[in-house]
């Protein structure tokens, strides 16, 4: 056939395709189902061979002849040339793929020995750290993945570095802790969570007679004395399974039988996870702290039965004294008192009295005006510096009256806090005693002073005359006969006004003698005040022109007092008003008569009285510091001070600007004598 | 076997396999272009030739002598 297309054509014999009886050449290299397909389709139909014909490649064209019969046009060719250019075309394209094989394993080979290398280091540094060889350097470079590794990889080398130290570290504690354990004086055991004693110290030998081996794998109970009952170690094993500590005393047995009382701790050991792994119980042999304790237990009772009895004789002496004894708080709270002082301060019973607060007992003020609170605060401050002290303090009664006591302060703490302790003594008759004693002192430097004056005026106000005297006597007897009449009445008229000076000086002693002794008499009678008034300025002062100016013209008005008391009144403000004043100056005697008053003022230009000596004006031989060499007793006001209180009436002393006004005012009416109440 | 030995393995047999097939199918559809060529000349022939044929062609071919080697 070669590369020929040969052809053929082929009717069956019998013309009847239906009989299949076709020519041989169609049943030797085509299709045997070929023809059916071609004539049910009607359509060509392709196939191949491969036979005695040889390779080669067939179509069959069905069709029909003019009879309408059927047959089957086909053609062939051979298809060797074509394998041949096929198997060509494999082997090339077999010699191209393994030449991309060979290129393709390179590849394969080098991306796996970069992919790979990284990690086979990394796994040799891993190998060096399982060996234990820490700190080996990671490089960086590779895939992200491989450099994430390596990190990590670092990382985990100094966590390992860090957890090898800290367990070295820890090591080091455990091994002094167990060193500890071991040497430890107390008896230390460690039990599983089932209560199985796990590890023993030599103490516990030491103290119990059981080795470790005896005791390790043993329950605590093989220490047990029987002297706790069932519930004792319920509440124990509840304790500790909650977690909790448990401490306290126990009575154990030794190996040997005897007893023995120790403190117990057991502090239960747990995990990280918060659960019970073991027990740990430390125990400490307290033979002799039990006795010594049952020891000082014994002295304290018999200390406390000392305490008591001295509290009851504290208590006795406290209810006994007869001063009252009040202790306090810091802030002036009563916290205890005495039978005495319930008295003292007149409450009905001893509750009555604590309950009142701070203040209570004390009035608002004190004598120095301060106000209790102060006061206290300031005792308590002098209190804290010295411990105790002295005070006298007015206290209140339950009534409202003040008292005045003398309290002996104490300071002390009780468990800390500051407690006042004061004994209290009413001192109010001591103070009355006081005050008289106070009183007659006074008096008698009162009289030294008087006594004093008096013999400073009497050797003025009585030598001077007496010297005039003496010298007009002497004067009289050596040169009586030869001195001239004039001059010798002269003489005899200075001894008249001498012994007059000394006659005055001596009434107004007497007066003021009689005046101290309330034996001063007082005659009030009704008198023509005018009149009265004239006669007095004219016994003042006789000889013309008057000085003295009177500012009163009524001559029909009678008034009714003691005419000669207040006279020697008038008469003393006369007489100082011209002594004191210049010369020539005017004195005014001014009168104010009221309904039931008389006011008689003397107004003059005098030198005055100096206002701190204002205040001695009207005391007996009190004279001014500006008054000079001008004569006087210093007893003219006093005693008009007493016969103006004689009538009732009082004294006034008024400065002026360029003088001063003395005047009496007395009670007393026109139609008769109206004494004061 | 170690990761760089997996690595050679896997990565050889995927292009191992990727040629194979590629191999494959390049000769198949080479065969399948020169036999679809084959075949359209086969019926080209054919159909010229069956239209040539004479109109009692079938009526006289009842053995191999029935057509002269000339005809």
């Amino acid at each position: 056939m070669g590369d020929q297309v040969v052809f053929t054509t082929a009717t069956s014999p019998s013309k009847d395709v239906a009989k299949r009886d076709y020519a041989p050449f169609f049943s030797a290299h085509a299709d045997p189902h070929a023809f059916d397909k071609a004539f049910e389709t009607m359509k060509p139909v392709f196939g191949s061979f491969q036979n005695e014909w040889g390779h080669g490649r067939m179509v069959l064209l069905p069709g029909r002849d003019r009879a309408g019969r059927a047959y089957c046009f086909g053609a062939s060719v051979s298809v060797d040339a074509i394998e041949a250019e096929l198997n060509k075309t494999l082997r090339h394209s077999i010699y191209l793929g393994m030449g991309f094989l060979l290129i393709g394993m390179l590849v394969s080979f080098l991306v796996s020995n970069t992919l790979a290398q990284p990690i086979v280091r990394l796994t040799g540094i891993a190998d060096e750290i399982a060996r234990g060889k820490m700190g080996q350097p990671i490089g960086t470079k590779g895939p992200a993945e491989i450099l994430s590794l390596g990190r990590s990889l670092a990382a985990m080398d100094r966590s390992i570095r860090q957890t090898i130290g800290e367990l070295e570290s820890d090591r080091e504690k455990l091994r002094l802790l167990s060193g500890a354990l071991e040497a430890a004086a107390n008896a230390v055991f460690i039990t599983d969570k089932e209560g199985m004693i796990v590890w023993v110290n030599t103490a516990f030998t030491t103290f119990t007679g059981y080795s470790a081996t005896e005791a390790i794998g043993k329950r605590p109970n093989l220490l047990r004395s029987g002297k706790q009952d069932h519930e004792f170690y319920k509440k124990l094993w509840e304790t500790i399974l909650n977690g909790e500590v448990w401490c306290s005393e126990i009575i154990n047995r030794r190996k040997e039988g005897s007893l023995y009382p120790e403190e117990i701790t057991i502090t239960p050991m747990k995990d990280s996870r918060g659960e019970i792994t073991h027990f740990i119980a430390v125990t400490q042999d307290i033979t002799e702290r039990k006795q010594a304790r049952e020891t000082l237990e014994q002295r304290v009772a018999e200390r406390t039965e000392e305490l008591r009895r001295s509290e009851e004789q504290y208590r006795m002496l406290f209810e006994a004294s007869r001063d009252a004894i009040i202790t306090t708080d810091s802030e002036g709270n009563s916290l205890d008192c005495n039978r005495a002082a319930v008295e003292m301060f007149g409450f009905a019973d001893k509750r009555t009295l604590l309950a009142l607060g701070p203040g209570g007992l004390s009035p608002e003020f004190q004598p120095d005006g301060r106000t209790s609170r102060e006061a206290f605060a300031e005792v308590l401050s002098q209190l804290r510096d010295k411990g105790s002290l002295f005070v006298e303090w007015q206290h209140q009664r339950a009534d409202g009256t003040s008292f005045p006591v003398e309290v002996a302060l104490s300071l002390f703490h009780v468990a800390g806090q500051p407690i006042l302790h004061g004994m209290l003594r009413d001192i109010t008759e001591r103070k009355r005693a006081e005050a008289v004693v106070l009183q007659n002192m006074a008096r008698a430097e009162e009289l030294a002073r008087l006594k004093s004056r008096f013999v400073s005026m009497a050797s003025h106000e009585l030598r001077t005359p007496l010297a005039n005297i003496m010298l007009a006597c002497e004067l009289l007897k050596n040169f009586g006969n030869e001195i001239p009449a004039e001059r010798s009445r002269s003489v005899l008229s200075g001894l008249v006004t001498g012994v007059s000076s000394m006659v005055r000086t001596l009434d107004d002693l007497l007066l003021a003698g009689k005046i101290e002794e309330g034996k001063l008499p007082f005659t009030p009678v009704p008198f023509a005040l005018l009149d009265f008034l004239d006669r007095r300025c004219k016994e003042v002062q006789p000889e013309l022109p008057s000085r003295i100016e009177i500012a009163f013209h009524d001559a029909g008005l009678n008034v009714a007092a003691d005419e000669r008391l207040l006279g020697h009144i008038l008469q003393n403000f006369l007489e100082n008003a011209l002594k004191y004043s210049p010369a020539g100056t005017k004195v005014e005697l001014g009168v104010e008569v009221g309904a039931d008053s008389l006011t008689l003022s003397v107004l003059d230009r005098g030198i005055g009285v100096p206002e701190a000596e204002r205040k001695f004006l009207f005391e007996a031989f009190s004279r001014a510091s500006n008054v000079g060499d001008k004569p006087g007793s210093g007893l003219g006001l006093f005693i008009a001070q007493k016969c103006a209180q004689a009538h009732g009436g009082r004294l006034r002393y008024t400065p002026q600007p360029d003088g001063s006004i003395f005047a009496v005012t007395i009670p007393a009416t026109t139609t008769g004598w109206a004494p004061a109440h | 076997m170690t990761i760089r030995n997996k690595l050679i393995l896997s990565i050889g047999s995927i292009v191992i396999a990727i040629i194979a097939v590629y191999t494959g199918a390049s000769y198949l559809a080479q065969r399948h272009l020169l036999l679809q060529a084959l075949d359209e000349k086969l019926l080209c022939s054919v159909e010229n030739l069956q239209g040539g044929l004479p109109v009692d062609y079938h009526d006289r071919i009842v053995n191999s002598g029935s057509v002269s080697p000339e005809e």
